[in-house]
């Protein structure tokens, strides 16, 4: 999967808080957490909107879990069916990531939308089955594969 | 909503020092690793630091990378929650950190000085940090007295040769 070129817009997604400048400052190797996002139209399918991949590279901890949350969360009303979150960049991930996830997936439920996760390293599926939440949160190991998979019927 | 106390606590002076005044018995005796000590606010923006330490430590201590990121995890829990829970609001406590190479066993111990407050009726995030602790490490021990809560965290790793 390669993105479209000039079709992907690159986001910073540090939280936008209502007055609230960010105290942090990144030193050398720091890895905030960024977003860039991928509409990529060849992966439409005749009557279903085309999936949006979002894809998270940096950490998830309680600093940047609320900025995971606020990257998803305006991706659910935009029309696609399949939101597929790509977490491979992930190289840290904690329970407020889990929180974080869980909050998009139930908004994600509720207008009938699939968030599909990716990651093709350990970190995150790792996580993911030890707080039990592997069967709300199944992790595919590629964004082709997420993207492949049928719509499940509508509960 | 849960997850939304953190990065509230504008201006707290970061506080993070390496401390190697106090050395574990058989530091480097043994040709391994120096124990790290450290002593940080306990506040999310210092934790960070205090993970990414711990982190290189790992590493130069030749964890394997499987055990490193579970130390990592189940480290920064432990940490979060000291942040979280441990002290009132705007009174910005210090939690700290120690950890030691014992055999092919590696140790993590976090303590804060703040006062231990029952789980909320919805864990949250909370309870999610205790549940990966336990499963991420092979023992866990929570010690709670007057003056703080300490948790003890250790697995066994397998150790490569940095040299």
């Amino acid at each position: 999967m390669t993105n479209v070129s000039g079709r992907a817009p690159v986001t910073n997604c540090r939280p936008r808080g209502p007055g609230r400048p960010r105290p942090r400052t990144p030193g050398p190797g720091e890895e905030q957490l960024s977003l860039t996002v991928e509409h990529d139209a060849r992966t439409a399918r005749p009557g279903d909107g085309h999936p949006i991949v979002l894809h998270f590279h940096g950490e998830v901890d309680m600093v940047s879990a609320p900025a995971l949350r606020q990257g998803i969360l305006p991706h659910l009303g935009g029309g696609h069916p399949v939101v597929v979150l790509d977490l491979s960049g992930v190289t840290f991930f904690g329970a407020r990531g889990v929180s974080a996830l869980m909050t998009a997936q139930d908004t994600a439920e509720h207008q009938h939308i699939e968030l599909r996760v990716v990651s093709n390293r350990s970190t995150v599926p790792r996580v993911l089955r030890a707080a039990d939440v592997g069967d709300v949160l199944p992790v595919y190991d590629s964004v082709a594969a997420a993207i492949a998979e049928p719509r499940h019927p509508t509960r | 909503m849960i997850g939304d106390d953190t990065g509230t606590r504008q201006g707290t002076p970061l506080e993070l020092r390496p401390d190697h005044a106090t050395p574990e018995r058989g530091a480097g005796a043994d040709g391994g690793p120096e124990p790290l000590r450290m002593v940080a606010a306990a506040e999310a923006a210092a934790l960070v630091h205090v993970r990414r330490t711990l982190r290189s430590w790992l590493s130069g201590a030749g964890v394997d990378e499987d055990s490193s990121e579970c130390l990592q995890l189940a480290a920064y829990e432990a940490l979060a929650n000291a942040a979280s829970h441990a002290y009132p609001e705007d009174d910005g406590g210090s939690v700290s950190m120690r950890a030691w190479v014992d055999g092919q066993v590696v140790h993590v111990e976090v303590a804060d000085h703040g006062t231990w407050r029952p789980p909320p009726a919805d864990p949250g995030s909370r309870g999610r940090g205790l549940l990966l602790m336990e499963r991420c490490v092979d023992q866990v021990e929570l010690s709670r007295t007057a003056s703080g809560t300490r948790v003890g965290l250790s697995r066994a790793v397998t150790l490569h040769s940095t040299s």
